[in-house]
């Protein structure tokens, strides 16, 4: 099937594949990486695993659910996801989104203003499966005939034959959007296509047990049971930060040692622990700042409180709500007067904008942004700076969660223009960035091909502005720096540079706010951020 | 007589539907934050850039300020010029505004009307409303029709949006058309720019007086009673399509995108919350496994976890 042939009944008609993507449609990118025969290939599913798991959609698989194997497994299913759509109707349910969820059922005008602020849509060569309004409106479509029971409603509202393929289909397609609610951000009426994403994802979860592995099994599952999604225990956690503490003494010239449950400390910071896998130079250069600036902090070494993720904003509400108490009652047993929220855009707005509303009476303690705070420390005058140290061009990536999302826009920007003498925008940027293409959990999946999806579409248009942004310095021999303060968009951000070989083509590399800083302290060894030790 | 029963009837139907969708909407339970920015209330700096009060240190320490005027200076090129639609739909804009604005002016018309007819049409302020309600009605028709023929056209042909296009969106447009049109055939039939009994607002002043009256008893020209008869059929139908977003939109700006409210201890708002976090859910799911029993609050907390864990 052809793109901008797709009708909304083609997605409930049984084929190979509803749609098949092709890098000459995708928006073109600036040199070097302009020519498409240069674009990596993209890994094949497997046909066996095509055999035997739902892979009909696109020419991507994110949870790759098995098929069902008798006509009657599939009605089940069928009707299970009918019982889940009910469900989100039910305030007992679905109390949390509810007055959400019925305004985007039944307002949206069909104008298709929202679609062109889609990323994914825009990148893909306007790919009509992407449209944000694609998805809503065979939701709409099925809650309205299937749920609802309206009369008439083929004529009203359209019509959609509810079987098991558009139930696979849809459960494909709710990992085809990473929520970042650009598209919301248009709509003159105030409909939400990302919410009814977010919402899609909850039945799969909540009502079906279907989920993107990474991020339920192997993501808020395993972090509620052994502590982080990392795996680590609290023991690990703690030996790493150890070694974490060692090297950036080694690095720095500075000693430095993190704190852990230290009762009644002004705050309790928490990590993405991946940070601490991953990009262990961010948990370090935090310490050093807070160290310096004589700030009387903690981290928790509670299982689930050593780690910031909380992966159920993006699809489950009840996961969201266990890791959020276990947050706040690590800060209550410490008796911290805040808990601050390191550089990780989902954790942020996870724990501070939509828990508000879940930790009530004593777990409601106080919740703020790493951004804010460095902020205070950086022109408190307390660490000297040496801004020359950072003088390359550096460009900022605004996590949609930090910023969309929750309108932390100026702090790290104050930051940058004072300590990066050749910062520059993005276009456009602030609550109007482009989402890095990770969010809503891609970041961390990579199953069969899903890589090549999330970069070369869903990450594409940042990938673009990235590249623009340096368009007077684009070649290797300037040094350039993407200041990216969030966990999940440095996982995409890493993925997209590696995958077009940006290192090596644009001298590019990426890494978080922090570590701007600690380059620019005076008593730091110059040369905390290394091109040549980053990949 | 029929017609004015058919008015009395019209208005309490529309009345009611759109009261009874307000409060459906108004009686769900306090929700989780959804907010998405700007968020104007921030007032007039931080609105440009999209800024909360989260950018403060300590925030839940200072006192929260809500700026009324930064929201009005949001929301009026907003309802007026339809500002958004401009921004990110130029195709469409035109027409889209030509529909809104006719709307409105046909709304304003009604309204001026209803007052002239009630303090008196040969009052000297009644004979101003009256001219203001000719022009308001002559403009607003005519672009009213030309935004909804446009609209119906962009529907049916074009890539974007005819994906989209159902029955009922047409049905929609037409109604609303067929609004437009009517008047228009009144206008051509009975003058408009007069204040006399027998132009189109004196016709219409004279059927309110009627209905204020009950008075059952005025005459009408034919095409002014079609007139009346298709804006009434489609005041009876109107709310219960996703046009009744003319006063739920209240909801999706203020109550989600632009709900900021931090839940603070001993607030209504916590109250609510409370409450909620004791329904009883039945999400199927094996790990959740709700049982119309145990409540959010169990299902939570550790109580949740080890039944999960089992
Ligand atoms: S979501 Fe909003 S912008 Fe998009 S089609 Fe619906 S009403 Fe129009
Ligand atoms: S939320 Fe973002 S990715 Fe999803 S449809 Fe909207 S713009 Fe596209």
């Amino acid at each position: 099937m052809k793109k901008n042939k797709l009708k909304i009944s083609d997605f409930s008609k049984e084929s190979d594949q509803l749609v098949h993507i092709d890098p000459k449609d995708f928006i073109p990118l600036p040199p070097p990486y302009d020519k498409i025969e240069d674009e990596p290939i993209w890994k094949e599913i497997k046909p066996e695993y095509r055999e035997t798991h739902e892979c009909t959609l696109d020419d991507t698989v994110a949870v790759g659910i098995p098929k069902p194997k008798t006509p009657e497994e599939e009605k089940e299913l069928v009707d299970k996801f009918v019982s889940g759509l009910r469900k989100l109707f039910e305030k007992e349910n679905n109390w949390t989104f509810l007055q959400q969820l019925m305004l985007s059922l039944e307002h949206c005008a069909k104008c298709q203003t929202c679609v062109d602020a889609c990323p994914i849509y825009e990148a893909s060569g306007k790919n009509d499966l992407y449209r944000p309004t694609y998805r809503s409106e065979i939701w709409r479509r099925i809650v309205k005939k299937y749920v609802q029971k309206k009369p008439f409603s083929s004529f009203t509202d359209g019509d959609i034959d509810l079987n098991w393929t558009t139930v696979a289909r849809l459960i494909e397609l709710s990992y085809r959007c990473t929520i970042c609610r650009r598209c919301a951000q248009t709509c003159p009426v105030g409909v939400d296509n990302a919410l009814i994403t977010h919402e899609l994802r909850k039945v799969f979860s909540q009502e079906m047990g279907i989920a993107a592995k990474e991020i339920h099994e192997k993501g808020s599952v395993l972090q509620l049971k052994v502590g982080s999604s990392t795996g680590m225990n609290s023991e690990v956690v703690k030996d790493n930060i150890d070694f974490i503490d060692e090297d950036m003494t080694d690095i720095t010239g500075i000693e430095v040692k993190s704190k852990w449950d230290v009762k009644g400390a002004d705050l309790m910071l928490i990590h993405n622990a991946g940070e601490i896998i991953a990009w262990p130079e961010n948990p370090g250069a935090f310490a050093i700042i807070l160290e310096a600036a004589g700030i009387n902090w903690t981290m928790s070494s509670e299982a689930v409180a050593y780690d910031g993720i909380n992966y159920g904003l993006w699809y489950d509400d009840v996961q969201l709500a266990r890791v959020a108490i276990k947050h706040a009652q690590a800060a209550k047993k410490l008796g911290v007067k805040k808990i601050v929220v390191g550089e990780c855009g989902h954790a942020h707005k996870a724990l501070t904008v939509i828990a508000d509303r879940v930790l009530v009476g004593d777990l409601n303690v106080p919740r703020e942004s790493a951004m804010t705070l460095l902020e205070d420390i950086v022109f408190s005058g307390k660490i000297k700076f040496d801004p020359s140290r950072n003088d390359f061009p550096v460009t900022l990536h605004d996590p949609c969660n930090m910023v969309r999302l929750m309108g932390i826009v100026e702090p790290q920007r104050r930051i940058l223009r004072y300590l990066c003498p050749q910062f520059r925008e993005m276009t456009p940027h602030g609550v109007h960035n482009y989402c890095c293409g990770g969010g809503s959990g891609f970041a961390i999946m990579s199953a069969h091909n899903f890589t090549n999806w999330r970069v070369a579409v869903s990450g594409r248009k940042k990938f673009k502005q990235i590249l623009d942004a340096y368009s007077d310095c684009p070649g290797p021999e300037t040094k350039k720096y993407l200041c990216a303060p969030c966990s999940n968009c440095k996982g995409q951000i890493r993925d997209i540079f590696q995958y077009y070989n940006a290192k090596e083509k644009s001298n590019l590399i990426y890494g978080g706010l922090v570590e701007l800083i600690v380059n620019a302290m005076v008593d730091v060894k110059p040369g905390f951020i290394s091109w040549e030790d980053a990949f | 007589m029929i017609l004015n029963i058919a008015t009395y009837l019209s208005i309490l139907i529309f009345l009611i539907t759109v009261i009874y969708r307000f409060m459906r909407i108004a009686n769900t339970p306090a929700h989780l934050r959804w907010d998405l920015y700007p968020v104007p209330h921030e007032g007039f700096k931080k609105a440009k850039y999209g800024g909360s009060y989260y950018e403060e240190l300590d925030w839940w320490t200072k006192p929260r300020h809500v700026s009324i005027a930064s929201e009005l200076n949001t929301m009026i090129p907003e309802i007026i010029f339809l500002k958004g639609v401009w921004e990110s739909n130029k195709g469409l804009w035109f027409w889209s505004w030509a529909f809104h604005f006719g709307l409105y002016l046909a709304v304003f018309m009604a309204a001026l009307v209803v007052a002239s007819a009630i303090i008196g049409p040969a009052s000297t302020f009644g004979v101003v409303l009256t001219k203001i309600a000719g022009i308001s009605t002559i403009f607003g028709y005519i672009l009213g029709g030309i935004g909804c023929i446009g609209m119906i056209f962009k529907r049916l042909f074009n890539e974007r949006l005819k994906m989209f296009t159902t029955v009922g969106s047409i049905v929609n447009l037409v109604f609303i058309l067929a609004i437009f049109v009517t008047g228009l055939k009144a206008i051509s039939e009975v003058n408009l720019f007069t204040t006399d009994p027998s132009s189109l607002i004196g016709q219409l002043q004279i059927f309110v007086s009627g209905l204020v009256g009950f008075d059952s008893s005025v005459p009408l020209n034919s095409s002014v009673i079609w007139h009346i008869g298709v804006t009434l059929a489609f005041m009876v139908y109107m709310p219960f399509t996703h046009m009744a977003h003319f006063v739920l939109k209240w909801f999706t700006y203020h109550g989600i995108r632009w709900n900021d409210e931090p839940n603070t201890a001993g607030s209504a708002l916590e109250k609510d919350l409370t409450k909620s976090l004791n329904f009883k859910p039945t999400w199927a799911a094996d790990h959740i496994k709700g049982d119309g029993k145990k409540t959010w609050v169990d299902i939570a907390t550790e109580k949740g976890f080890k039944d999960e864990k089992k």
